[in-house]
């Protein structure tokens, strides 16, 4: 049985239906994308799993129904969700922000050494843990966005976006330690992008979204040699 | 130059109680992003309920006090978790009128629980004088500026050293990233309300000896938020200068112009205040990310 799955999702914001049905799966240690254009419902389908918008459908994660659960208890089931636009806590240090990411669990101690673990990932931010996360640059905020997701100890790591507005080296060096996470240490992670390049080179399945449906599914390498997908999102 | 100085220190202990009161409404502000109303009558109350545990139950100064501060606590929690709670998902407007009718729900029943003769609180520092270097000082005063500093700190240590401080900040600047990391947002809310309710608390009992209690000292309410606006009100430590700097500049144009031109002075500084910095003191201008 899949870590996740979705079957028939919908969601809409007030009148606006963004999720007509969406229906995939996530394997455990699988990583995924999540491709398509903008408002195709990528972040919805995100916010559906990790609660931030009323939902229709039915999710599963290791086995239990999502149903109407809150974003803090879907959080303790075990799913990191990064946001968009990183959702880091401006006013807080580098290190407060990391800590953080520790509240949803029981065993305190062990939340520093992990904090410290994670940090380990990024030298460029972990240098800096007393400095106030909000002025960190884009590149080193979305690291510590992904820190913090990895002090939860999550079974899921969901990212939206990523790359958003990040230099290209940032972009590369955040994707090293996303393949590291999942192909080393075996994390399952699903990952929207609308730089469907890099999110095919770092994944091994994908689904392509189309106005709130799944149109098109394949191994990435595989969807990377589609002629749809190239014309569409690879621009060649 | 001694005078000034002696007015200045009677003005900083009015500022304390103000200074504590104006914590209290930015914090709330802060973690939940409600304009609570009622803050004032929620110190009226926990004022009486800590005259009633001292003149009926015989608790001394100090245990009542900090008794007071437990009951008020709890009280604000509550107040959030059946009052506020399920009016969140409605409109800011809906949530402010809940605010405004807690005032006068809680006016209303201190009036009817506590009868209408005036109520006295002693004070718990000796009537006694301090003279540094010339200047005179009521220990009376100097209690009163102690304890709503220790109140201020207490906050600040918090929000700084602990676990669930940081949380709370973190709910103040994004309330769905710290859903996402598994901070439990409604109780983080009703915590708010509880700290929030028992600086108020702090606030009440402090001003009782220097007035009456009365069900209708909570208008002192309306002196918070004009130190949390002179402030920015959303900067903590703004509310709190916000609240010395009231106190003092009122107590000067009392002695020095007229007692009676007290509020005049002072709301015509909170206006000056908003043309001159219309973000308050050390507010941030309305920098609102979506």
């Amino acid at each position: 049985m899949p870590l996740l799955m979705l079957e028939d999702v919908e969601a809409r914001y007030g009148p606006i239906k963004a999720l007509h049905g969406v229906s995939l799966s996530v394997e455990e240690g699988q990583a995924v994308s999540l491709l398509g254009a903008n408002g195709a419902g990528k972040t919805t389908t995100l916010r559906a799993i990790s609660g931030t918008v009323r939902k229709g459908g039915e999710i599963t994660f290791a086995g239990r129904r999502l149903g109407r659960r809150s974003p803090e208890a879907i959080a303790r089931l075990g799913i990191a969700h990064v946001p968009e636009g990183r959702g880091i806590y401006g006013e807080l240090t580098v290190w407060e922000n990391v800590l953080l990411g520790g509240s949803v669990r029981r065993d305190r101690r062990a939340i520093k050494r992990d904090a410290e673990q994670a940090l380990e990932h990024f030298p460029r931010i972990a240098s800096r843990r007393r400095q106030q996360a909000g002025t960190l640059s884009g590149g080193e905020q979305q690291m510590l966005a992904l820190a913090r997701a990895l002090v939860s100890r999550p079974r899921l790591l969901m990212l939206d976006e990523p790359s958003l507005g990040l230099a290209p080296t940032a972009v590369q060096e955040l994707y090293r330690v996303v393949r590291l996470l999942n192909q080393e240490e075996g994390l399952t992670v699903l990952v929207v992008e609308q730089n469907a390049r890099i999110a095919l080179a770092s994944t091994q399945h994908a689904y392509v979204l189309e106005v709130g449906r799944v149109a098109l599914q394949g191994e990435s390498e595989e969807l990377s040699r589609h002629e749809g997908v190239r014309a569409s999102y690879l621009g060649y | 130059m001694t005078e000034f100085l002696q007015f200045v220190v009677v003005g900083l202990a009015n500022g304390g109680v103000y200074a504590t009161l104006a914590l209290a409404l930015v914090l709330i502000h802060r973690a939940t992003g409600i304009v609570n109303f009622a803050q004032g009558e929620m110190g009226m109350f926990a004022t009486f309920i800590a005259w009633s545990l001292i003149n009926h139950h015989g608790l001394p100064y100090w245990v009542a006090f900090f008794l007071t501060l437990l009951i008020a606590f709890l009280g604000g929690a509550a107040v959030h978790e059946v009052v506020i709670r399920p009016l969140e998902r409605g409109s800011e407007l809906t949530v402010v009128m809940a605010t405004i009718a807690l005032l006068v729900i809680l006016n209303g029943l201190a009036g009817w629980i506590w009868a209408p003769e005036v109520k006295f609180l002693e004070n718990p520092f000796p009537l006694k004088v301090l003279h540094v270097g010339g200047v005179v000082m009521n220990v009376q005063d100097l209690g009163v500026i102690g304890v709503s500093l220790v109140c201020v700190v207490l906050v600040f240590l918090f929000f700084r050293f602990t676990r669930l401080g940081w949380a709370m900040w973190a709910t103040a600047q994004n309330k769905e990233a710290a859903a996402l990391v598994g901070v439990n947002v409604p109780r983080i809310f009703s915590v708010a309300w509880g700290i929030s309710a028992a600086l108020a608390a702090a606030a009440g009992i402090l001003l009782a000896p220097l007035i009456a209690i009365t069900p209708d000292m909570g208008v002192i309410g309306i002196k918070g938020f004009i130190a949390a606006i002179m402030g920015g009100y959303s900067s903590l430590h703004g509310a709190v200068i916000g609240g010395f700097l009231l106190g003092v500049v009122e107590n000067l144009a009392g002695v020095y112009i007229s007692s009676g031109f007290k509020d005049v002075v002072t709301f015509g500084v909170l206006i000056a205040v908003l043309i001159l910095r219309p973000a308050g003191l050390f507010g941030t201008a309305g920098t609102h990310r979506v």
